[in-house]
């Protein structure tokens, strides 16, 4: 085998070229807080998407609203041109959370790890078959772990363990990739892999939207950039055009490295905006474990 | 022994203690992966006052334990994912609750006073009834059943939540699932193990296992192997010793856990005797770094700087010397770095400024010999894929030597395990194995009698076969050849079958008919190099 076939179907996929995911007049949150509020966007199939903010600005909220993680207080999120609600094909999306490790209570090997990104594919009285293991296999093999896939997670560095939950979004086979601060905490030579690992799946077609708080690593892949402050987008266009106007836009999310602290999505410097708004039963979906 | 087995009693125990043994673990790894290792616990406090109201109406505390015990299961799980600050507070009234009403109700019955829950805290043998065994099977059929399908699923939950619900998984009825197979695996254990003591025999196998194991898929079966030696064991054991059955279970489990915990760390000093760290190692390996990567039986070597360099942990271990490397550079008619992309295998060193060149008239040469089928590092020169060789990438700005990894003699060899033929490869691959030293070679004697196929020695390991080489033998030091039989057979590439002796056997015929030499290949001619090649030529 030479090149690894890619793993993600590219954009052919979708026979309708509408936006992947479109956001209109979004507020999310959590409880009863939205930390964004009336975001309008939208991320077009083959878009390399950096969403830029300092420290509790909330843009990892917007992604996490967009995989229905935060509560959706108003506005509509489309899927691959479908209301969230109706949107049942999950394995399109791949989403890489913002860890600085992985969880490590129990053994576990890269494989197994990345298997777990693949069980969406599957059906849950099914066993896994060979695609499925070749799909794991593909995917361990795009981030460049496929000489450690059998090693235990807890052994790997911080950066290894990020490439690992890339590949867990890739072995679904998505077709856009979602990933929350892939960069916070990894040093420059990590960041460097990292980055040599999205440039590997833009050129495969995938389309990506990369939450992050500084641009450096990524600053060539990236095609179009959003920047959200204080829970609203304050600049949406092409990387040139945001390269210009960058001095404006930007307060000092680029001199901004607190790569250590834990982006808290209630606390931050951010006042939230608190609208009024129906409990509904999905109070708590954002309050996951610690 | 035989007399024990005759017992009606014991042998409801022993297969009670089976059952036990084996549902237990298969939850219980599961609560360690998601710090609920104390659940169990509290789940069977109410499963007692389930107890308590069984024998105050007569009916089968089995069937009131359960029912109190899935009421509890359900109740907690919906307050733990309901988030509340307070949720620990509102379990402990739960679990409290639970053990305060059975000690009362107890009392309230007419024949009962709380010293009959003794049996159920602690476990007892003789109490397990002809008509539980039917239910603690039909139990544990069902607990194997469930977590057999839905492992993985389980497995991702649990390591996971926010990714799983990001992929549509059914966060909540998984979770649901595990308190009630949690609950069921209580109730199944309460006559064997005891109420209080169930918590243990779901927990301890799994803190065993993980020193054990090396994966999630090994560590469970670890666990469930402990459990069921620990439960079946501990049954016989209190028998002869006339003790109560649940604590020495626990005992036994703990025992296996010390053994396994103190053989780890000895294990491990052991180890990290003779083990080198490359130093100051920046540079990330991986199949793109543009380093060289050498398939080494269990594991992945980087040529770096004239250096090995195997990945372990977070760090790389050095497996071999400069010394010994460079002296093998040299003597292929290179100077400088071996290790650095645009260097695609010994023999396209022969032409160093036309790769594809190169090749070409090393496969001239070697066709116009017939007496070459008798030079290994010839023959496999001949098989080399030229074209992977001569491009520098693949369209992905991969590096040639991701595909074509390292296929000159240093590569054959190493992976041919061949030591007899005391080629350059295996002085560098193997020379330097600190915890092997001879033995290592005597092994690759015996592979090299054992032959391998002449093709497969000689094809490079495309990108996904290196991750099929287990990078980390289980317990084996990286860089030992010594693996032991089904390490070999692990280490083994891809389609590398071993041939069997008549198999070498026939292949020499065939060279013979084909070429004329039947001669089998000396220390000598292997030697042969690239450089040596261009020499001939």
């Amino acid at each position: 085998m030479s090149a690894p076939s890619p793993a993600p179907s590219p954009a052919a996929a979708s026979p309708a070229p509408g936006p992947v995911i479109e956001l209109r007049h979004a507020s999310f949150g959590y409880g009863e807080r939205a930390v964004v509020t009336d975001v309008s966007l939208a991320v077009n199939p083959g878009d390399v998407l950096a969403i830029l903010g300092s420290n509790g600005s909330g843009k990892s909220t917007v992604v996490k609203g967009v995989l229905g993680l935060a509560q959706q207080f108003t506005g509509e999120v489309d899927l691959f041109g479908m209301p969230r609600a109706d949107f049942h094909d999950h394995p399109r999306i791949g989403y890489v959370p913002q860890r600085h490790t992985l969880s490590s209570t129990v053994r576990s090997t890269v494989r197994e790890v990345v298997g777990t990104g693949r069980l969406s594919r599957q059906p849950w009285w099914g066993r896994t078959t060979g695609a499925d293991r070749a799909a794991v296999e593909r995917a361990i093999d795009l981030v460049g772990l496929s000489d450690r896939s059998s090693v235990d997670v807890a052994d790997l560095s911080g950066g290894q363990q990020r490439r690992v939950l890339i590949a867990r979004a890739l072995a679904g086979e998505p077709d856009v990739l979602l990933m929350d601060e892939p960069t916070a905490g990894v040093d420059a030579v990590n960041q460097h892999v990292l980055a040599d690992v999205l440039r590997r799946l833009v050129e495969h077609g995938l389309t990506i939207v990369v939450v992050t708080h500084e641009l450096a690593a990524f600053e060539d892949l990236v095609t179009r950039v959003v920047v959200i402050d204080a829970g609203q987008v304050r600049f949406d266009g092409d990387r040139a055009t945001f390269e210009r106007t960058s001095t404006s836009v930007l307060h000092d999310h680029n001199h901004h490295h607190h790569d250590d602290e834990l982006e808290d999505p209630d606390g931050g410097s951010v006042v939230p905006v608190t609208i009024e708004v129906p409990r509904s039963a999905h109070d708590a979906s954002g309050r996951t474990h610690g | 022994m035989a007399e024990m087995l005759a017992l009606d009693f014991m042998q409801r125990a022993l297969l009670a203690a089976l059952l036990v043994g084996l549902a237990a673990p298969l939850v219980g790894i599961f609560l360690v992966q998601r710090r609920l290792a104390l659940i169990g616990d509290g789940m069977g406090h109410v499963a007692l006052a389930g107890v308590a109201v069984g024998v105050l109406t007569g009916s089968s505390p089995v069937w009131a334990a359960l029912v109190a015990a899935l009421v509890a299961a359900v109740v907690v799980e919906l307050i733990r994912t309901s988030g509340r600050s307070q949720g620990d507070v509102a379990l402990a009234i739960i679990f409290y609750g639970g053990i305060a009403a059975s000690v009362v109700i107890i009392s309230a019955s007419p024949k009962g006073t709380p010293a009959n829950l003794t049996a159920y805290l602690f476990g007892a043998i003789t109490t397990v009834q002809p008509s539980d065994l039917w239910v603690f099977g039909a139990l544990t059929a069902l607990i194997i059943g469930t977590v057999s399908l839905l492992r993985w699923r389980l497995y991702a939950v649990a390591s996971d939540e926010e990714y799983a619900r990001s992929a549509g998984m059914p966060v909540l009825a998984l979770n649901l699932a595990l308190a009630v197979l949690t609950a069921i695996t209580v109730v199944v254990s309460m006559r064997v193990v005891g109420l209080l003591l169930i918590s243990a025999l779901m927990i301890v196998p799994n803190a065993a296992a993980q020193v054990l194991g090396r994966s999630f898929r090994s560590s469970l079966l670890w666990a469930v192997v402990i459990g069921l030696v620990s439960s079946v064991g501990g049954v016989v054991i209190s028998y002869a010793a006339n003790a109560p059955s649940g604590g020495t279970i626990v005992l036994i489990a703990i025992g296996w856990y010390l053994v396994a915990a103190v053989g780890a760390a000895v294990w491990a000093r052991g180890r990290r005797r003779g083990h080198r760290e490359a130093e100051g190692h920046g540079h990330e390996h991986g199949p793109d770094c543009g380093h060289e990567a050498i398939p080494h039986d269990d594991h992945v070597d980087y040529l770096h700087d004239g250096h090995l360099h195997a990945p372990h942990l977070g760090h790389y271990d050095e497996h071999a010397d400069h010394a010994e490397l460079a002296d093998h550079v040299e003597r292929d008619g290179h100077a400088g770095h071996a290790g650095h992309a645009g260097h695609y295998g010994h023999a396209d060193h022969a032409a160093p400024t036309s790769p594809r060149a190169g090749s070409d008239r090393v496969r001239r040469l070697v066709a116009s010999q017939p007496s070459v089928p008798s030079h290994r590092p010839h023959a496999r020169a001949r098989d080399d894929r030229p074209q992977a060789h001569a491009s520098t990438g693949d369209g992905l700005g991969r590096p040639a030597a991701v595909r074509g990894l390292h296929v000159g003699p240093t590569t054959a060899h190493t992976l041919a395990g061949r030591g007899r033929d005391g080629g350059v490869g295996d002085r560098l691959s193997h020379a330097r194995c600190p915890c092997c030293h001879g033995r290592d070679r005597r092994l690759a004697d015996r592979r090299g009698r054992g032959g391998l196929s002449p093709l497969f020695d000689r094809r490079p390991p495309s990108p996904s076969a290196l991750s099929t080489l287990r990078p980390h033998g289980r317990g084996r030091r990286p860089g030992c050849r010594n693996l032991g039989r089904a390490g070999q057979r692990r280490a083994r590439l891809p389609g590398g079958t071993a041939y069997r002796r008549v198999g070498r056997s026939l292949r020499l015929l065939l060279a013979g008919a084909l070429f004329g030499n039947t001669g089998t290949p000396s220390r000598g001619s292997a030697s042969l190099s690239g450089a040596s090649i261009l020499a001939w030529s």
